[in-house]
């Protein structure tokens, strides 16, 4: 049975074929949890790290230098690429989506100024010194934290519309309507999954760190923090798991696809995770193969990476699964605009080769930069003295 | 429909969307300001100005890139709330607008990164060109969206035709661009204008200052010609709510004028013609009156649009204006309203479906009490005069929709609005 309250079609049909709309909104959102996974997780680990070094520990300095270092175009990257799975889910999900929207009100609003604050949280930690950076990386991670609760809330509320007037008439404002017990094994299961990418990434990462003390530090933390996300993944699994629908389960468990993107997780978690031990026990310069050893360094990160990106997959079959169920007929109605879906995906491969070519350039020049700063550079503006504390 | 309480969905966008567009038309000039600035800085082997712009660049991405991107998102969250079908209907319409849109706001985020990140690391011919490149995507995105935003006001021929080029090639999509180009280069020239006056070098302040009014001078050159041409292409209706004089939007409209002339004005005789006399103080004030000719401009744009979110199309309490005009006169709107707890008036629950019916059909745009608020408008009022006013509210209002709705209907309405705006009424 269809609820009522779904709102119907709207009068102007989709701009492209469905496919290719869904194509690009997985595509795109799976960019936006790679970013948004370093950047939750990576702000938890960093704050950890922070206040190991202010207790002593000063050997985990340079890892957390890192992470610190990196958050904040972590966090410009995660907003970029957070705006065009929005864009598409609007348009295939719409009805849906400003739905949950609204019944959350408030409290969806509030999101924004939270990012807003977490955001310039990264920015003085990373850009100042001083014994408060634990405390203000504290600060951005509980945003986030909160963020991402907002987020897990909206998108699990919108696949199910029969609470929905029941939560309008109990709270026009808006509220959190969902249970405790509903949203919070899925959270969890993001959260982790944001650690464990972290935890990989900050084991190949300390495997460049050139003092040996330091450099073993960093990855002995990351590895901890990768496995013990990893465990504790299992029984959080397992619980989100049961939350789903039985009309889900079914469906996972009728399709090849699903079951093929499920061991895919496993295997490819599993990989990662023996990637990283092993680049721990040869010390960071990992198993002797022709590969360049800065490239052996991200095999941890990628094949972590690889197994979120099935798990997401698979969230998003669970997702489409639901909402199709809903989705009031005549609401995919197709009315193709070829020239500017031409338009677009030729401006999208430009785009990327013009970011690739300034990379490149950058790349080229500053390697024969190397040395004295401003050694290898025609004079160009006087070397800074704020280098030091500008560069990353 | 969202309740917002005392600020009324209308209230927080406008908030929200006056920081964004301040901030954002700051970053489409500011880009070009940088390149600008660094190619002439070079040719002329100025140190000093260099040594500025970098340091500019610095607070330039703390600004656009955080608040600029996060107060976008913030646009993208609101709009949702407030008018879920308008916005669901321009992102079906123009969604290829917005995601060529996405691709250049990432081009900004990069090469803004890369920018900051790499002075004197690389030549300089290659710091240049990002600089352009990012100065091109800016503008590019200011392009894309202002096709859509002037759409609102001006579907030109989009509502007979549905073709896309017709809605973003809209009558005042190129005046409106027009004034957002100089506007971005004035806002540009302010900001240098305040982060120059703090430079320590007399001689090097003198220069730019000088350089940061000339680009203000420019603007404030362009922005006339863009008015005038914006205010031939929008509706007749609005053009007269504009010059009539007496009434907000009229008042606010006024004012962006006034203010921005008084800038201009400002500029020229003061940092323009001496630039020793600048100061932080001077600067900021004048950064304040930026803020209160955009933002009273940007109200004004939302204002005239009234009672439609896409002006002659779809009426800002998310109804078709063709589904409308085929309505008759009495027809329910509970029944209509999905989101009424009541279906129909029963005779003892009057309260509670006049209640539901202002929640489907006017708190769009009225707050109980707070941002337009409807208490105090019907204050004087009296029970039968209410329910009287109730089927003239598009003639009394021209900012409102044609209000359909059954005799039952209007009274209950009627009779909760009087219940609640007597003194002591139980007001939520
Ligand atoms: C499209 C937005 C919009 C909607 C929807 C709307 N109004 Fe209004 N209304 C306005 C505006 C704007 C004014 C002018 C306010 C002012 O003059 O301060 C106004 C004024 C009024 C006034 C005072 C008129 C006068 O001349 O004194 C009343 C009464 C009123 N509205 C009632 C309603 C009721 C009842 C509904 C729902 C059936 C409604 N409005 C829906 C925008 C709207």
């Amino acid at each position: 049975m269809t609820p009522e309250v779904i709102p119907d079609p709207f009068p102007v049909g989709l701009p492209a074929p469905p496919v290719l709309l869904e194509i690009l909104l997985v595509l795109t959102f799976l960019l936006h949890v790679l970013m948004m996974n370093v950047l939750l997780g990576g702000t938890l680990t960093a704050t950890g790290l922070e206040i190991a070094v202010r207790l002593g520990r000063r050997d985990l300095r340079p890892a957390a230098r890192f992470l610190v270092k990196l958050l904040p175009n972590v966090m410009a990257l995660t907003v970029t690429f957070g705006v065009a799975p929005l864009l598409f889910l609007q348009l295939l999900y719409g009805q849906f989506f400003f739905t949950s929207s609204i019944l959350m009100g408030w409290y969806w609003l509030a999101a924004v100024l939270l990012m807003l604050i977490g955001y310039y949280g990264l920015y003085v930690a990373a850009w100042r010194q001083g014994g408060r950076r634990p405390w203000i990386l504290a600060g951005s991670a509980l945003c986030f934290l909160a963020v991402a609760y907002a987020f897990v809330h909206n998108l699990l509320l919108m696949t199910r519309p029969h609470t929905w007037l029941y939560a309008y008439l109990s709270s026009p404002g808006g509220g959190l309507h969902l249970p405790l017990g509903d949203v919070f094994p899925r959270y969890l299961h993001m959260i982790l999954f944001g650690t464990s990418l972290t935890g990989a990434l900050l084991v190949g990462s300390s495997g460049g760190i050139e003092e040996g003390g330091s450099r073993m530090a960093g990855m002995r933390v990351g590895l901890w923090v990768l496995t013990l996300s990893l465990v504790a993944q299992i029984p959080v699994g397992a619980w989100y798991g049961s939350t789903l629908s039985a009309g889900a389960v079914q469906a996972l468990g009728a399709s090849w696809y699903a079951r093929v993107l499920f061991v895919l997780a496993l295997v490819s978690n599993g990989a990662g995770w023996l990637a990283a031990y092993r680049l721990w026990r040869t010390a960071g310069t990992g198993i002797k193969t022709g590969i360049p050893e800065r490239a052996v360094r991200f095999f941890p990160a990628a094949l972590v990476f690889a197994g979120t990106a099935a798990m997401m997959l698979l969230r998003q079959f669970v997702q489409d699964f639901e909402l199709q169920s809903f989705l009031p007929a005549g609401s995919w109605k197709v009315e193709v605009q070829p020239v500017l879906t031409a338009i677009f995906l030729v401006g999208l491969t430009l785009a990327a080769a013009v970011v690739a070519w300034l990379l490149y350039r950058v790349r080229k020049d500053r390697a024969g930069g190397e040395g004295p700063p401003g050694a290898g550079l025609p004079a160009g503006g006087p070397p800074g003295p704020e280098r030091e504390k500008t560069a990353v | 429909m969202w309740d917002a309480g005392v600020f009324n969905g209308g209230a927080t966008i406008a908030l929200i969307a006056i920081l964004h567009v301040y901030i954002a038309m700051f970053a489409v000039g500011t880009g070009i300001f940088l390149y600008a600035g660094e190619r002439s800085a070079r040719r002329r082997n100025d140190a000093g100005m260099l040594q500025y712009l970098r340091t500019h660049s610095k607070f330039f991405i703390l600004v656009a890139l955080v608040a600029g991107a996060i107060s976008g998102v913030g646009i993208w969250f609101d709009i949702g709330l407030i008018a879920p079908e308008a916005t669901g209907v321009l992102i079906r319409t123009f969604v290829w607008f917005w995601a060529l849109e996405w691709i250049f706001f990432a081009l900004e985020v990069v090469t803004a990164l890369l920018y900051y990140y790499t002075w004197d690391r690389v030549r300089p011919k290659l710091h240049e060109t990002i600089g352009l490149v990012y100065a091109v995507s800016a503008w590019m995105s200011l392009f894309l969206i202002n096709g859509i935003i002037s759409f609102m006001l001006t579907p030109g021929r989009w509502p007979e035709t549905h073709s896309v080029w017709d809605g973003f090639w809209n009558p005042s999509a190129i005046p409106s661009l027009v004034m957002r180009t100089a506007v971005s280069v004035i806002l540009a020239g302010l900001y240098a204008l305040i982060t120059s006056a703090s430079v320590e070098d007399a001689d090097l302040r003198s220069r730019l200052v000088r350089f940061s009014t000339s680009w203000m001078i420019l603007g404030f050159a362009a922005l006339p010609l863009g008015g005038a041409a914006w205010l031939a292409a929008i509706p007749p209706e609005s053009r007269a709510t504009l010059l009539s004089g007496a009434n907000p939007a009229s008042l606010f409209f006024l004012m962006s004028m006034a203010i921005s002339f008084v800038m201009a004005l400002f500029v020229w005789a003061g940092p323009y013609k001496k630039p020793s006399m600048v100061n932080t103080a001077l600067a900021a004030l004048l950064l304040v009156m930026g803020f209160a000719a955009t933002g009273s401009s940007e109200w004004v744009r939302e204002a005239v649009r009234k009672p439609f979110l896409i002006y002659g199309y779809l009426y800002s309490n998310n109804v078709y204006k063709q589904e409308a005009e085929r309505l008759p006169e009495n027809a329910s709107i509970l029944a209509r309203a999905k989101w009424a707890g009541e279906r129909s008036v029963a005779p003892d629950r009057e309260l509670e479906a006049g209640e539901a019916i202002f929640r489907s059909a006017c708190m769009q745009c009225h707050a109980v009490n707070g941002y337009n608020g409807i208490v105090p408008l019907v204050a004087h009022w009296s029970e039968e005069y209410i329910e009287h006013q109730l089927s003239h509210l598009d003639e009394l209002e021209a900012a409102m929709p044609p209000f359909h709705a059954t005799a039952d209907e209007k009274r209950a309405l009627a009779k909760w609005l009087y219940a609640i705006s007597r003194p002591g009424g139980d007001a939520p």
